[in-house]
C-alpha cells in the first residue's frame, strides 16, 4: 500500500512542469509560443471594430456599406471618422458599354473597377487591401461593393487571408 | 460566497468578449416613428426617396431641418440613359438605374441601415430605385432587428 502511494506520488512529481530542468523550461515555452503564433496569426482587423468608410468617387462608399450589411460583415460602420478605429478608403471607376458592345454582344452592362484599403487609425498600419475588376458587371457598383464586403468578412474570419 | 456569484462576472466577460457577440454592419434597431433627415443627393434622388417613403407608407417622420432629426439618410444615385445603339438594336428606351443609401444615427454616428439597388432597363427610372430603397427601409423597421 505504501509502495503504491509512493509510486503514484513519484509519477505525479515527475510529470509536474515545475520539476523540469531549468534549461529546458524556457525552450519548451518558446516552442509552444511559436506554435501558437503559427497556428493563430495576429488579429489585425477584429470583429466588432468600428470602421469609417471615407467618401469615394461616384459615391462608391455607400455601395460598400450596403455590401457590408448584405454580407453581414461583423463590423460597426460609423459615419463620424473620430469615432472609428479603422478607416476604409479607395477608388472606383465605371466603364459604360459602347455601341459596339451593345451591337455585337447585345450587352449593355458596365465594367467596374474598385480598389480599397483599410487603415488602423491608431497605428497607421494598412491591415487589408483588395481590388476588384468586374467585366460586364451584373449589378454595376453593387457587385463591386459586395465583392469588397465579402473579402473584408473573409479577412475577419481568417486573419491569415491576404485579400 | 456561492459558486454562481463567483462565476457570473467571468461569464459576462466571456460572453462580451466572444466573437458571436460582435455587432454586424446595420445590426441596430431603427425604431418606427424616427425622425429622418434626407440629405441632398445627386440628380435630386432625395426627392424621389421622400416620395417613395410616403408612397410605401414607411413609418418614419421626414424633417427638413437636420438639427431636429435623429437619423440622417445619405446616398448616391446614377442614371444611365439608353444610348442610340440600345434604342436601335435592342428597341429599349429604358434607363439603367443604380442607387445606394445609408441611414446613420446622428447621436452615435453608427450606420443602422444600408441598401443598394441596381435596375437594368428600369420601368420607371429613379422612381423604381427610390421605391426599392423605401421598401427595404420599411422591412428593416418592421423587423425590429
Amino acid at each position: 500500500m505504501a509502495f503504491r502511494t509512493l509510486l503514484a506520488a513519484a509519477v505525479v512529481l515527475m510529470s509536474s512542469p515545475a520539476l523540469l530542468p531549468a534549461q529546458t523550461q524556457p525552450a519548451a515555452a518558446k516552442a509552444e509560443a511559436g506554435d501558437a503564433m503559427l497556428a493563430a496569426p495576429q488579429q489585425l482587423l477584429p470583429a466588432g471594430a468600428r470602421i469609417y468608410v471615407a467618401p469615394m468617387s461616384n459615391g462608391f462608399e455607400t455601395y460598400v456599406v450596403a455590401g457590408f450589411q448584405k454580407k453581414q460583415v461583423p463590423l460597426v460602420v460609423v459615419a463620424i471618422r473620430e469615432k472609428a478605429d479603422f478607416e476604409l478608403t479607395g477608388v472606383s471607376e465605371s466603364d459604360k458599354a459602347g455601341w459596339a458592345k451593345i451591337l455585337f454582344l447585345a450587352n449593355d452592362s458596365t465594367n467596374e473597377t474598385a480598389s480599397v484599403k483599410i487603415v488602423n487609425l491608431r497605428s497607421g498600419e494598412v491591415v487589408f487591401a483588395y481590388s476588384v475588376n468586374k467585366g460586364s458587371s451584373a449589378r454595376g457598383k453593387q457587385s463591386a461593393g459586395e465583392a469588397v464586403a465579402k473579402h473584408v468578412k473573409k479577412k475577419i474570419e481568417n486573419p491569415s487571408y491576404g485579400g | 460566497m456561492s459558486t454562481w456569484s463567483f462565476l457570473s462576472p467571468a461569464a459576462v466577460v466571456f460572453v462580451l468578449a466572444s466573437p458571436a457577440h460582435a455587432q454586424q454592419a446595420g445590426s441596430h434597431v431603427l425604431p418606427a416613428g424616427a425622425k429622418l433627415f434626407i440629405a441632398p443627393m445627386k440628380d435630386g434622388f432625395h426627392d424621389f426617396l421622400k416620395a417613395a417613403i410616403v408612397d410605401k407608407k414607411v413609418p418614419v417622420t421626414i424633417v427638413e431641418d437636420k438639427s431636429q432629426a435623429q437619423y440622417e439618410v445619405t446616398g448616391h444615385s446614377e442614371t444611365e440613359k439608353a444610348s442610340a445603339a440600345k434604342k436601335a438594336f435592342m428597341l429599349n428606351w429604358h434607363s439603367n438605374e443604380q442607387a445606394s443609401i445609408q441611414v446613420a444615427d446622428l447621436g452615435s454616428g453608427e450606420v443602422v441601415f444600408a441598401y443598394s439597388v441596381n435596375k437594368k432597363s428600369s420601368a420607371h427610372g429613379k422612381q423604381s430605385t427610390a421605391e426599392a430603397c423605401a421598401k427595404h427601409l420599411k422591412k428593416k423597421i418592421d423587423s425590429r432587428k
